[in-house]
């Protein structure tokens, strides 16, 4: 194994413990013959690792916990309030809405259609083609490109992207 | 962070805030953590924590015990602070405030050692300020929280060999700031 390949070993894994024991004799043979990997472990160990081995643990406010409180029970309440609060959402719940990615492909399909009838000119109004796509990307608008939600809160990035929702 | 029972996350889930309560207790110190870590402000730190905990509210229905409520929970914190920290990502020279009405643990009164523990937060403030949001999640995950390179990657949602290199670029990123430092100094 070269340099290179100690190094990249030094910077993750050895340093973070996590190694067998077999590749930890390795790497410690290498640096006891190489100045420059055992430096490269001393200076990253003291700059980037040990730092924050010492952080503090900060506390909570407690005020946080009386605003969360007085969030829930304010949704609490409405809901109590009102009978029909929330029945938007339970029937959004029955009714089934395209996927981000299925309502892409619907788009691209539009599109694709669009330009094959203006293009083979099967009918003339092309002014009537544009205001169908200009609708139709505007009925699309709420879709968001990565795969997020929308909440109360406002918009919140699970994580999930668009190609997860192909998988 | 303790275990929370299966019967108190059904009873959240019915609205019971009380059980809710008890949810927070288990694991708003952790939220709170890697969100100031990874947002680098308090004020970021409880506006993430209290997203959290509302979505955990509103979600808490949907669980279904597939894994465990901590890592759930990991998962939504993480990403939402690394979210926040996107969206305020022009703001590079922030610092963690260090504020007194904040106890930090273990709490002594002894003047030498507050002032060693503010070094040492604003030193661990400046590092993780050097580096781009996904890279501090990794090195706070594995350095400060502890975990392992599996679960970092099962918070984030990624492979682990893309928890690697970004723990590696993170850690050049920091010996580069390093080398720049000293080299201001000669």
């Amino acid at each position: 194994m070269n340099c290179e390949k100690f190094r990249d070993i030094i910077l993750t894994d050895y340093l973070d413990g996590n190694i067998s024991m077999e590749r930890k004799i390795e790497v410690q043979e290498h640096l006891k013959q190489c100045f420059e990997c055992r430096e490269l472990e001393a200076a990253t160990r003291k700059t980037a690792v040990e730092p924050f081995n010492l952080a503090d643990k900060v506390v909570v406010p407690e005020s946080l916990w009386q605003n969360i409180k007085a969030d829930i029970e304010q949704e609490q309440y409405q809901v109590v309030g009102n009978p029909f609060a929330g029945l938007l959402g339970r029937l959004k719940n029955l009714i089934i809405f395209p996927k981000p990615a299925f309502a892409l492909a619907s788009a691209t399909a539009i599109i694709i259609a669009a330009v094959i009838i203006t293009r083979f000119n099967f009918v003339n109004q092309e002014s009537a083609i544009n205001d169908y796509l200009e609708e139709q990307v505007n009925s699309l608008a709420y879709l968001e490109e990565d795969g997020g939600v929308y909440s109360d809160t406002g918009y919140l990035d699970l994580g999930t992207g668009i190609e997860e929702f192909l998988l | 962070m303790q275990d929370i029972g299966e019967d108190i996350i059904i009873r959240a889930s019915e609205g019971d805030v009380g059980s809710f309560e008890k949810i927070y207790r288990a694991y708003s110190g952790f939220v709170y953590n890697v969100s100031l870590r990874i947002a680098r402000s308090h004020r970021d730190a409880e506006e993430v924590t209290q997203n959290v905990f509302l979505i955990l509210y509103r979600k808490l229905k949907s669980f279904r015990f597939r894994s465990s409520l901590k890592t759930w929970i990991y998962r939504i914190a993480v990403n939402l602070a690394i979210n926040h920290a996107k969206k305020v990502s022009k703001e590079r020279d922030r610092v963690v405030e260090y504020d007194d009405s904040i106890g930090i643990e273990p709490s002594r009164d002894v003047i030498g050692e507050n002032l060693d523990r503010e070094q040492k937060e604003k030193t661990i403030a400046r590092l993780l300020g050097a580096l781009n949001p996904d890279q501090r999640a990794c090195i706070v995950l594995r350095n400060i929280n502890g975990l392992s390179y599996e679960e970092i990657a099962q918070t984030l949602n990624i492979n682990i060999n893309t928890v690697r290199t970004r723990l590696k670029r993170a850690r050049e990123r920091l010996l580069t700031l390093r080398r720049e430092v000293m080299a201001d100094e000669l």
